[in-house]
């Protein structure tokens, strides 16, 4: 080789990295056997371990689900979008509750020992992992979990639908009929109160009869003062009528006799004096009263007193006989004379009528003023009672209001069975869905490979090595003055071609191990199957 | 003592009288006429036979672009009078190609045509030179070094290329280092050496003996042959350290670079 002056210089950085790769490279090659036997080694080891993995089975299903009853009480107050993604994700937080997995795993025992918390909780994470909700469209929920067990994976997806159709999602009904409950206890409380208050009421409107206002509003102050008019009414009456019976007597006494009052001829009647006649007519007159009135109407009792007076005056007058019983005989003959005289009788009647009135009405008056301060407490009292009593009544309705409108949710809510149905029944797909293993036994092949050629790399690193003179010289810094190449003889050719046939066939076997395994596991699958449609 | 002394004086006086003409007057020819004194009744060693057998293509011009540098620094214009052109060749460690180098090298030294060679079996415990040559069982450097042997030409051997002697190592001995260590190895290099001669030592590695490093203070250059993708850096660098700290030059030749290794344009223009 040349001296290194005209390298040094003409260089360009290219070939410079192609330098260092090859160098990088043949010095990698130094470790080929290691590098290959990292990768067997890893090979065999990953390639057992996907071998011994399980099959994993898939059970799926398919139900349908009505979206609007199911996510009604989860929508409750939250304005959400109703597109199909949300719903899901709604649905799915639904059923992938904590409580409902819980439930699944009680139910199927996956959890073992069944009552250890931490199996439990082991159990629900491999759920999340391994349950899967896909939303189809249409309403239309696909549910699938993988197991490596059949038998389990089946029973996860029938358990799983016969809790979503009984109903048994979530705690709603729970919740529900809780409420109920309290509501219903609400309704008796205020229901009692409602009685008790109407039966205060009650009480009271009869303990305080006389002094409750009537229908017409009117209060304590209010009818005091229409009593006090009528009894000024009545007042006035009286007065009138004992000026009239005043003026009457004035008349009859002072213009007394009368001229033209006694008549010519003296002739007897049958009605011997003047009274007779009076007293005929009061007769007539009280028997037309009682016809009309009760004894004790005063008109009557009048009439009556009148009559006794007069019969009394009678029987005096026939007693001392005489001229007195003539003139007055022919007094009372005079019609005029009659005639006033009937007039008093009647204003004395009316007058005693008047005055019976105004007593009463002054009684009436003296009582309402002698509870003026009784009356007021009373009303008080009473609009209390009445509104207490309007409030219960209030509130009972409202509750009872509560209470239907509860039950019809939850008569809602027991159609929740109606809101899932089963499309596609729980079955278990015969083939097994999983290890991929082709995809495994490649993945594994180039990661060994990968950790060979790396491990090449990293003992290369670790001890490096120069196969040109520039290596060198980058290195050290020391000039290179040549280098010869190496030169083989037949049997070294021999040995590196036999070394290169046994590295060929070291990897060729490799990557027939991999072509065959890759065809064993197909052949295992279809195996699979077989026995799968079997059971 | 006296007839070794004689004897390089003799091989001095010779190649004074050898470097006269070559300097003064341009007669090169004369170099060679005047033979060193080789053992005489024994024929001359069948050398280019056995570099025919190893040889394969390219290696020749290898080994030439190799010598150029290597010819240059051994006749560095400021070396002084009474200068001998000695060229180490050591390695790092065993099986690097000293011997295969060392001989090639000093065939092809040969064929310069105003240099005599002198190619020296200067590994005590290996001899793989003398092994090679089928002269193993022959008195050498050894025997020269220990005084056993006082006379060059009865050591010195000849071979079939006309330049170029061979030096045998000699029996093995347990004090070679001592022995390389000696005034006696200087007064052994100098009879070899004259201004047209260059002498060429194969010696043991230097990572696991020390005669390398003490010969190396004997010689005015060393080559250290590397070999590729063997030697790790930490080898090479603590090979070069060694050398550092003695008086030699210092170069180094990389060996059995693999073919993979040599970018298309070195082989094309460098080469």
């Amino acid at each position: 080789m040349a001296s290194q002056q005209p390298r040094k210089t003409t260089a360009p950085d290219l070939e410079l990295v192609l330098d260092v790769i090859r160098s990088q490279v043949l010095g990698c090659w130094r470790y080929r056997w290691v590098a290959l036997g990292v990768t067997w080694a890893l090979c065999c080891l990953g390639w057992l371990a996907v071998g011994l993995m399980p099959n994993v089975y898939a059970a799926y299903a398919r139900v349908y689900v009505d979206s609007q009853s199911v996510l009604r009480p989860l929508l409750q107050g939250l304005a959400v979008g109703s597109d199909a993604v949300s719903e899901m994700a709604l649905m799915e937080r639904a059923v992938m509750s904590h409580p409902n997995l819980e439930k699944l795993v009680q139910e199927t025992g996956l959890a073992r020992p069944p009552g250890d918390r931490k199996a439990v909780e082991m159990a629900i994470m491999e759920l999340e992992r391994a349950l899967t909700l896909r939303w189809e469209g249409n309403n239309t929920v696909w549910v699938s979990y993988e197991s490596i067990d059949r038998g389990q994976s089946l029973k996860v997806v029938s358990t799983l639908l016969n809790q979503l159709i009984e109903g048994a999602l979530g705690e709603n009904q729970a919740d529900s009929s809780t409420a109920e409950r309290f509501l219903a206890e609400k309704l008796k409380e205020y229901e009692q109160k409602l009685n008790e208050s109407e039966a205060a009421l009650a009480a009271f409107k009869k303990k305080n009869i006389g002094m409750l206002p009537g229908d017409g509003n009117a209060d304590y102050y209010g009818r005091l003062q229409v009593e006090l008019e009528q009894l000024t009414q009545i007042e006035g009456q009286l007065r009138a009528a004992r000026n009239r019976r005043a003026e009457l007597q004035r008349q009859m006494e002072g213009e007394d006799p009368v001229f033209g009052l006694l008549a010519e001829d003296e002739t007897p009647t049958v009605m011997t004096t003047p009274l007779d006649r009076q007293i005929l007519e009061l007769e007539q007159r009280l028997a037309d009263l009682r016809l009309r009135y009760t004894e004790t109407h005063p008109q009557v009792v009048a009439a009556r007193d009148t009559l006794d007076q007069l019969r009394a005056r009678r029987d005096e007058a026939v007693r001392t006989g005489g001229s007195r019983v003539r003139a007055y005989s022919s007094l009372n003959m005079n019609p005029v004379y009659q005639q006033m005289k009937i007039q008093l009788s009647q204003v004395e009647v009316e007058l005693a009528q008047l005055q019976a009135q105004y007593a009463e009405q002054a009684g009436v008056v003296a009582g309402l003023r002698q509870k003026v301060n009784i009356i007021p407490e009373v009303e008080a009292e009473l609009k209390r009672l009445v509104r207490d009593d309007d409030v219960n009544r209030a509130q009972y309705n409202d509750m009872l209001r509560r209470v239907e409108a509860a039950r019809v949710t939850e008569e809602v809510g027991s159609n929740k069975g109606r809101a899932f149905r089963v499309i596609d029944p729980p079955k278990v797909l015969p083939a097994p869905v999983g290890p991929n293993r082709p995809l495994l036994f490649t993945a594994i092949l180039i990661l060994a490979l990968g950790a060979g050629a790396g491990t090449a790399f990293v003992l290369n690193l670790v001890k490096p090595v120069f196969f040109t003179g520039r290596d060198l010289e980058r290195r050290f810094g020391l000039s290179v003055v040549g280098s010869v190449r190496q030169g083989l003889t037949a049997t070294e050719t021999l040995a590196r071609q036999r070394m290169m046939v046994g590295f060929a066939g070291g990897l060729g076997l490799l990557l027939v191990s991999y072509v065959l395994l890759l065809f064993l596991a197909r052949l295992l699958a279809a195996f699979g199957v077989a026995v799968g449609g079997g059971t | 003592m006296s007839i070794i002394e004689r004897a390089l004086q003799t091989s001095r006086s010779q190649a004074a009288v050898a470097r006269q003409p070559a300097a003064a007057h341009g007669v090169l020819s004369r170099i060679t006429e005047v033979p060193l004194p080789a053992v005489s009744g024994v024929p001359p060693l069948a050398i280019s036979a056995t570099l025919a057998a190893e040889t394969y293509p390219d290696l020749d011009r290898d080994i030439r672009f190799l010598k150029r540098p290597l010819l240059a620094r051994l006749f560095a214009p400021q070396e002084g009078e009474g200068q001998r052109h000695s060229l180490m060749i050591t390695s790092d460690l065993p099986e690097a190609g000293k011997s295969f180098i060392s001989r090639n090298l000093a065939a092809s030294f040969a064929q310069e045509k105003m240099l005599r060679v002198v190619l020296v079996d200067a590994d005590p415990v290996r001899r793989s030179l003398s092994k090679l040559m089928g002269v193993a069982d022959r008195p050498g450097l050894m025997d020269l070094v220990a005084g056993e042997v006082t006379q060059l030409s009865e050591v010195l051997l000849g071979t079939d290329i006309e330049a170029l002697y061979f030096l045998p190592a000699g029996p093995t001995r347990q004090d070679a280092t001592e022995l390389f260590a000696s005034t006696r190895m200087n007064e052994v290099l100098a009879a070899l050496s004259d201004p047209n001669t260059v002498v060429v030592l194969d010696s043991p590695p230097l990572l696991l003996s020390s005669e390398g490093r003490v010969l190396a203070d004997s010689v005015s250059q060393v080559l250290l042959v590397v070999e590729a993708g063997r030697s790790t850096a930490a080898d090479i660098a603590q090979a070069v350290d060694i050398l550092r700290g003695t008086t030699a030059t210092i170069s180094i030749a990389m060996n059995k670079v693999p073919v993979a290794a040599l970018s298309f344009r070195h082989d094309m223009y460098y080469r």
